[in-house]
């Protein structure tokens, strides 16, 4: 079971290095990840194992999203599912 | 990996455009629970709601965190209530309200109701993305934007049967079906009449109403279709009006009629819908206005149904408040002139031909 996380907002150092901290404290093994800087807008994808993660679905989300809080940017995590019924036939 | 612009689009709906997934809803039949004594009734009522539906509200949360996609409402629907009342010897049905009041506030649902149909799921999608999807091809011409609704419609009905398999699995229950219906809330950017005014409409109820619901209706049908196995329910765009505040709008300034909306039920799936009346229509009015519609059904092969509410005390131009989801509706104004000598000369309309159609 994989989930997706999209961060999204202002770039500033060392996101990356917080969003895979929260990951490896909740062991969700991270399998893919693309990122780009635009202008100044910063966007990641992150495509993590959550098989054997070490805590409820939930609270990583809430780990996520309060780290989102912290950095003024828009963190969301998502089952890999959703887009996957969505865009593939 | 997924593409990025896929996962972008995904959560730009999610987050700004209301894609949600309206309803699940659990269909639970009471037939088991008849009985001759009311209070026996309502004991096995309860017990059977509240065992069910015990992690009903649970579920839906969850699915909600694990796909972070909302669900706005969930519900019970059960067996009609009267069929119970009818099997007790004079049981007051007042006991059985009251029992489905508890037992919906025991389980947390948002709202319980009796079914016609045997629906395990149910689920529509709110009208929203529709038309910020529209309102991103402002020179489409008619085909491009049927093509862009199907194609939109296709993506939150695969949303929709992903949800629904999902809760039908968590809840050990067979999975009904996937109701591609559009279905509006009085919440700000949640109406079809501002799908059919971002098609170019300055007003719903204005001409082109009809072609433009039209258009909308066959759309988002073919593109459900496609992306789930049981499609049911009515399917199409619904038009109850003191649900809708684009409908609202446009009754208050007098662009939507009846009339409007009779012509607009004969192209989509659903009948005249949440409509409020002056509290003074006569009996034979209403029955006039429930023969034009249910000869619009039997022409058309359709379904359709008439809900008017007569506002007693309320005349035109004066408003009826529902609260929550149900909304506030305008009072419509009604001819005046009178059905009464046909609606009094009784009898039937026989079936009209099924042939020699032209």
């Amino acid at each position: 079971m994989k989930a997706v996380i999209t961060v999204i907002g202002h770039d500033t150092v060392g996101i990356l290095h917080k969003v895979s901290g929260i990951c490896a404290e909740k062991n969700a093994n991270v399998i893919e990840v693309t990122q780009s800087v635009l202008q100044d807008l910063f966007a990641m994808f992150m495509l993590v194992d959550i098989r054997g993660i070490s805590c409820e679905f939930s609270e990583l989300s809430e780990a996520l999203t309060a780290l989102g809080k912290e950095l003024g940017l828009s963190i969301h995590v998502m089952h890999e599912d959703i887009f996957n019924s969505m865009h593939r036939i | 990996m997924l593409n990025t612009s896929d996962i972008l689009e995904t959560i730009r709906m999610i987050q700004d455009e209301c894609l949600d997934i309206r309803t699940i809803t659990m269909g639970i039949s009471l037939l088991d629970c008849c009985a001759e004594d009311m209070n026996t009734v309502c004991d096995r009522v309860y017990e059977k709601i509240t065992r069910k539906a015990e992690k009903l509200v649970a579920t839906g949360q969850q699915i909600e965190t694990e796909y972070g996609i909302p669900i706005i409402n969930k519900r019970i629907s059960i067996t009609p209530a009267a069929m119970l009342v009818s099997a007790t010897r004079g049981g007051d049905p007042v006991l059985l309200a009251r029992t489905l009041q508890r037992a919906a506030e025991t389980t947390g649902v948002n709202f319980i109701g009796g079914f016609s149909a045997l629906v395990h799921k149910g689920f529509s999608a709110g009208p929203g993305v529709v038309r910020a999807a529209i309102e991103k091809y402002p020179d489409a011409t008619i085909d491009e934007l049927a093509n862009i609704i199907k194609r939109t419609a296709f993506k939150i009905t695969r949303m929709g049967q992903l949800v629904g398999t999902r809760a039908s699995k968590m809840l050990g229950v067979p999975f009904g079906i996937v109701d591609l219906s559009l279905a509006p809330t009085p919440a700000v950017g949640d109406s079809v009449a501002h799908i059919l005014e971002g098609m170019g409409l300055s007003i719903c109820g204005m001409h082109g109403t009809t072609a433009a619901l039209a258009l909308l209706n066959d759309a988002v049908k073919k593109g459900g279709v496609m992306a789930s196995s049981s499609v049911g329910g009515l399917s199409g765009a619904f038009i109850p009006v003191s649900e809708d505040a684009g409908m609202i709008d446009a009754a208050n300034s007098g662009v939507l009629s009846i009339e409007k909306l009779e012509a607009m039920t004969a192209v989509c799936s659903v009948g005249l819908d949440m409509i409020v009346i002056p509290g003074d229509t006569p009996a034979s009015t209403i029955s006039a206005i429930i023969a034009d519609e249910a000869a619009i059904g039997m022409v058309n092969s359709k379904t359709t149904a008439v809900r008017v509410i007569p506002a007693i005390g309320k005349k035109e131009g004066e408003e009826l408040d529902f609260g929550g989801l149900f909304g506030v509706g305008p009072v419509m104004p009604v001819r005046r002139e009178s059905a009464e000598k046909f609606i009094a000369r009784g009898g039937r309309i026989p079936a009209p031909m099924q042939s020699l159609k032209n």
